[in-house]
């Protein structure tokens, strides 16, 4: 299955925004967006390994902030199939899962994973 | 512009109080802080409250101030809540600073006040977790203690900062911490006890983390004209500021808010760096007092792993970085704690501080950062008090 973060990409200066929203920051034109879908390739700007997690994770688990092309940067929780030791500073990843997850109070939110390419 | 005074400070012994509710908490403190400034509760005209956790790591959702004020006769004057994440005690000392330094009241207090310890491990850690863009980061797996690893990793990388430069952020504070009646732990540690204490986000261990705690602190300001008939050792608010992100370009090695308000406010008070005596920083974790001793201008970026093993940030160093015990000894009761950095400065500078005095203090600063959210910190707040 084929995974995709889609971010929005404004009309009139072409700036890009991840989550999607109505107003650019940059131009301040509103409802003057399209979709864009964001690369799904990016690079690990860093990452730990959590042994105490929120409720709804399961420590230990690998966790990441990823830059992509568009300057967009991202936390994500990281599959990691292997030891924890092939994770490195820089290496690139790729978005491995998008789901549609809701919170306690039925809110639906998307959860993302990248995973390290080796 | 008015002249500023803190004029009397209180604060609980920060800890874990299963005994009391915030209500408890913060009558304590509001008293000391009464008694310290030598008025009456009704000499008091606008109160302001740092709260942030409140509903959340207990059931004591609203309200807050207020609850706590009437039980030490504060009543009637208007009350506002102050949330900015863990900078929520220091937004609330700004505001009753602005309530003076404007001209509209004569005398403010803030209070800050927070209840922690009923809430289970996971819970707390979500409870500040939420002081995010909660969709986009919390839900994604974030933490504090994951975040500022990221941090440590990265600047471990970039400038070399060690495993035991860490560490000796925590024994210092700790060192100092144990010399305060009103810290969470009065313990001495080695550095093996810490680099060698379980492993929470990989760099940083659990003695790299501040602790989960329960207390209050109540600072109260004045006008100069006021202070002069009740006190002969007042302490002159020099500047305080607070800056929010510009969310525009993240970077992990700098904290871009604190050094922007930071600036700011040498500016403000018409100092440099190079005058500060003694500072009371928001050291969450050891990497965060280090990215600290560089965005405030103690040393150049990339140099805080040597200023700490130099012994530059000691009570007797350079600048004695805090000497209270900070947040890892003295314990983070989050809406308090920006409150309990201005107690100490206080008696810091009042040559009150015992066994933990910083010789000759003249001019101290105080800074917290509040929240995380799309590269940049939430809130960051900085005042810099002296006693001439």
């Amino acid at each position: 299955m084929e995974f995709v973060l889609t971010g929005s990409k404004c009309k009139s200066c072409g700036k890009i925004f991840f989550p999607k929203k109505r107003v650019c920051t940059n131009c301040l034109s509103i409802d003057n967006m399209e979709s864009e879908n964001l690369s799904k390739r990016g690079k690990l700007i860093s990452y730990t390994i959590n042994y105490v997690g929120t409720p709804g994770f399961d420590p230990p688990y690998a966790f990441g902030y990823i830059e992509l092309p568009e300057g967009i940067w991202l936390y994500s929780e990281l599959i990691v199939k292997g030891s924890f030791d092939e994770l490195k500073l820089g290496m690139d990843v790729n978005l491995a899962e998008v789901e549609t997850q809701k919170d306690k109070y039925g809110e639906a939110y998307l959860k993302w994973k990248f995973e390290p390419l080796s | 512009m008015k002249d500023v005074v803190v004029l009397g400070v209180g604060m609980t012994e920060f800890g874990k109080h299963y005994d009391k509710g915030v209500k408890e908490l913060g009558e304590e403190a509001i008293y000391k802080a009464i008694k310290d400034a030598n008025i009456d509760s009704k000499d008091i005209q606008v109160a302001y409250c740092g709260s942030a956790l409140a509903g959340i790591t207990n059931r004591q959702a609203g309200v807050v101030g207020q609850l706590a004020l009437k039980e030490v006769g504060i009543n009637k004057i208007p009350v506002t809540r102050v949330e900015n994440a863990c900078a929520s005690g220091s937004c609330a000392f700004h505001e009753a600073w602005i309530s003076v330094v404007s001209g509209l009241y004569d005398v403010a207090i803030a209070v800050g006040i927070e209840k922690m310890s009923g809430a289970k491990t996971s819970e707390f850690v979500e409870a500040l977790a939420m002081q995010t863009d909660v969709q986009v980061e919390c839900d994604q797996g974030y933490t504090f203690p994951g975040h500022f690893a990221l941090v440590a990793r990265k600047h471990m990388h970039e400038f070399g900062t060690t495993r035991e430069q860490l560490s000796m952020v925590s024994v210092k504070n700790h060192k100092n911490g144990a010399k305060n009646p009103n810290s969470q732990y009065k313990k001495v540690l080695s550095l093996d006890e810490v680099s060698n204490s379980r492993m929470i986000s990989d760099p940083l261990r659990l003695l790299d983390c501040c602790p989960n705690s329960d207390g209050a602190a109540a600072a109260i300001v004045a006008t100069k004209e006021i202070a002069k008939s009740l006190t002969n050792k007042p302490i002159y608010v020099a500047s305080s500021v607070l800056a929010s992100g510009s969310y525009l370009k993240p970077s992990l090695v700098t904290l871009e808010v604190t050094e922007r308000a930071a600036k700011e406010a040498y500016q403000k008070a018409n100092i440099r760096p190079e005058d500060i005596d003694l500072a009371e920083v928001h050291d969450a974790f050891t990497i965060n007092e280090i990215l600290h001793y560089e965005d405030l201008g103690f040393c150049k970026k990339g140099y805080g792993g040597r200023f700490i093993e130099e012994g530059q940030a000691e009570i007797d160093g350079k600048v004695a970085i805090n000497p209270s015990g900070g947040l890892l000894s003295k314990g983070h009761p989050v809406g308090a704690t920006g409150i309990a950095q201005i107690c100490e400065i206080v008696w810091q500078l009042r040559e009150e501080a015992g066994d933990r005095q910083v010789a000759n203090a003249r001019i101290g600063l105080a800074h917290c950062t509040g929240g995380f959210t799309h590269g940049d910190i939430g809130a960051g707040c900085i005042t810099i008090l002296r006693s001439n």
